[in-house]
């Protein structure tokens, strides 16, 4: 069995009254891209800190790469990258400064060090304006810079924190593709924070959600899909009044109906069910069809949904 | 250990001389011209005055050794530890390879090698100054320079100094959100260092005060200068075994 990449168990972090990070429990496997998801303040850059042994867990434990938060977090931090909160540049220095003191600290020989340096900024278009100061750079191009420092070492374990805010979307489109070709081509295991859901529906394996310090749940983005959010179906025509709609909501097939921008948006209530019956009854109520489209709910429709029902669960606790 | 540290103080380095210019392109440098007018004012104008009887004065003892490396020192140590929180850039260090240690004494060593330099550069400047003087036409032609001993007075005391500020800098800064809120704690704690070793004595019996009074009147300048570096190393390893007993990443995050 390949040991897991992150293993938790109970993990917990309190800051005085407040918990962070309420007795987390995961594994996440190595070579893949694995979407921690969760609102602001949800606990998510904390449990990177506690991963990576910048804080210490009020109660459970924590192992990465098989190496213990707690006591061996330097075994830890050799091995992996991190792209925290903030981009973490020197905004004094030049992008190549910055690189270098980060290629010294990982001890790369000066030849590897200048090799990997041209070969990053290069990829990322920066090789040209590696001798202007950071400070005077747009967030984007500073974003772009942070992404080239995690990866100057070659870390077998990326934690990543909204690694595309300030991106434009080309930027954030080559990252993507340039995180794939990571997992894909080096067995890199990547730890991705987020709240960019179709981004994590794009890229990762396996998500987890997280709320105010707890794992809602966790899995492949299909398999999160298919429990918890419902089939749909959208309907694209002419006709839609609130008759038509209280009519569909009278069947037992259908969970709900709205109209967005002239189309239709069924729930229903089953994957099994039929849309040749509801279709003739749209036909019958004297709707005009022009396309009719099943799916499934998306990534953010079933983050919605989690979120919904955990708070209903806590205002009934 | 060592090249971490060594990594550690380039890197300080390349940030003291860039200055704190924030994100402007003129930045670079500003650093290098604050040290060069703390050096300038301390050691052109009355090095002009004295001529050479500067060299025979014990007053560069005092201004090179302890003054000059603890203004150009009191900035700079408030800003490495804060001032990295301050900018966000403390935990990407935190989350590197560099232990604790490695980060702790790369950045004490580069504000007491700059201290010394700064100590040091100032006596120099004041010996050409001091040389090229109206005030030597009474004296006659020829060059003059610091005695041996008030050379080695310079760099233990700038030593001492230096390392004494940079532990109680990093010290009060540790758990400052920002560089302001650490020169605010900092200038405290210098004061209190200063001034502590009066109210101590003005704590004492008064047989104990005279007892000291008079062995400090008894005392030559050699024997005062090793009592007070005496001192100055005692507070200052105290100081830097605290600084290394609370530096420790875990606690470094303020959350």
């Amino acid at each position: 069995m390949t040991e897991a990449a992150i293993r938790t168990t109970t993990l917990t972090r309190d800051f005085g009254a407040v918990r962070a990070v309420d007795a987390l429990t995961l594994e996440v496997p190595p070579g893949i891209i694995f979407g921690f998801l969760g609102a602001n303040g949800a606990g998510k850059t904390t449990t990177i800190n506690l991963l990576l042994g910048l804080l210490e867990p009020t109660t459970g434990q924590a192992q990465v790469l098989g190496f213990d938060t707690l006591t061996q977090g330097s075994a830890i931090r050799q091995r992996t990258g991190a792209l925290l909160e903030f981009s973490g540049l020197y905004e004094r220095l030049s992008a190549e400064d910055n690189l270098d003191f980060y290629g010294r600290v990982w001890h790369l020989s000066t030849a590897e060090r200048q090799a990997r340096i041209k070969e990053l900024l290069t990829h990322v278009g920066l090789y040209d304006r590696r001798n202007e100061r950071v400070g005077t750079w747009s967030r984007g191009m500073k974003q772009k810079l942070a992404i080239t420092r995690v990866l100057l070492h070659r870390p077998t374990l990326i934690f990543l924190d909204e690694p595309t805010a300030g991106l434009d979307p080309v930027a954030a489109a080559a990252l993507r593709d340039d995180l794939e070709g990571l997992v894909a081509d080096e067995g890199v295991t990547v730890f991705l924070n987020t709240h960019n859901l179709p981004e994590a529906e794009r890229l990762c394996q396996q998500v987890g959600v997280i709320r105010s310090g707890k794992l809602l749940t966790v899995g492949s983005p299909d398999l999160l899909r298919r429990q918890t959010g419902s089939p749909q179906a959208e309907v694209s025509g002419d006709g839609f009044t609130p008759e038509v709609l209280a009519r569909l909501l009278a069947r037992r097939d259908i969970a709900s109906a709205r109209v967005e921008n002239k189309h239709l948006i069924l729930e229903l209530t089953d994957q099994q069910v039929k849309m040749a019956p509801i279709v003739t009854a749209l036909v019958e109520a004297g709707v005009q069809i022009e396309e009719v489209r099943r799916g499934q709910a998306s990534l953010e429709d079933v983050f919605l949904t989690l979120m919904e029902e955990d708070r209903a669960k806590v205002a009934i606790s | 250990m060592i090249a971490d540290i060594w990594t550690v103080m380039r890197k300080e380095w390349r940030e003291y001389l860039a200055g704190s210019g924030g994100g402007g392109t003129g930045g670079r440098g500003r650093g290098v011209i604050g040290v060069l007018l703390i050096v300038g004012i301390a050691s052109i104008l009355w090095p002009l005055q004295m001529g050479r009887a500067l060299f025979t004065s014990p007053a560069p003892v005092v201004v090179d050794g302890m003054f000059l490396p603890l203004m150009i020192l009191i900035s700079i140590v408030a800003d490495s530890f804060a001032g990295e929180r301050e900018r966000h850039t403390l935990e990407t260090l935190l989350a590197s390879r560099l232990s604790d240690r490695a980060i702790l004494f790369g950045k004490l060593g580069a504000a007491i090698a700059y201290g010394l330099a700064g100590g040091l550069i100032g006596a120099l400047v004041q010996a050409v100054v001091a040389n090229l003087s109206q005030k030597n036409a009474s004296v006659g032609a020829g060059l003059a320079f610091y005695p041996v001993g008030s050379l080695v007075a310079i760099v233990v005391l700038g030593l001492l100094v230096s390392l004494l500020v940079s532990s109680v800098g990093c010290l009060v800064s540790l758990r400052a959100a920002t560089t302001r809120q650490a020169q605010l704690n900092l200038t405290f704690g210098y004061l209190a260092l200063i001034f502590a070793p009066f109210i101590i004595v003005q704590l004492l019996p008064k047989q104990a005060q005279a007892a000291i009074v008079g062995a400090l009147n008894a005392a030559g300048p050699t024997q005062l200068f090793l009592i007070f570096a005496g001192v100055l190393l005692v507070v200052a390893v105290v100081l830097l075994l605290i600084a290394m007993a609370r530096f420790q990443r875990t606690r470094l995050i303020l959350s």
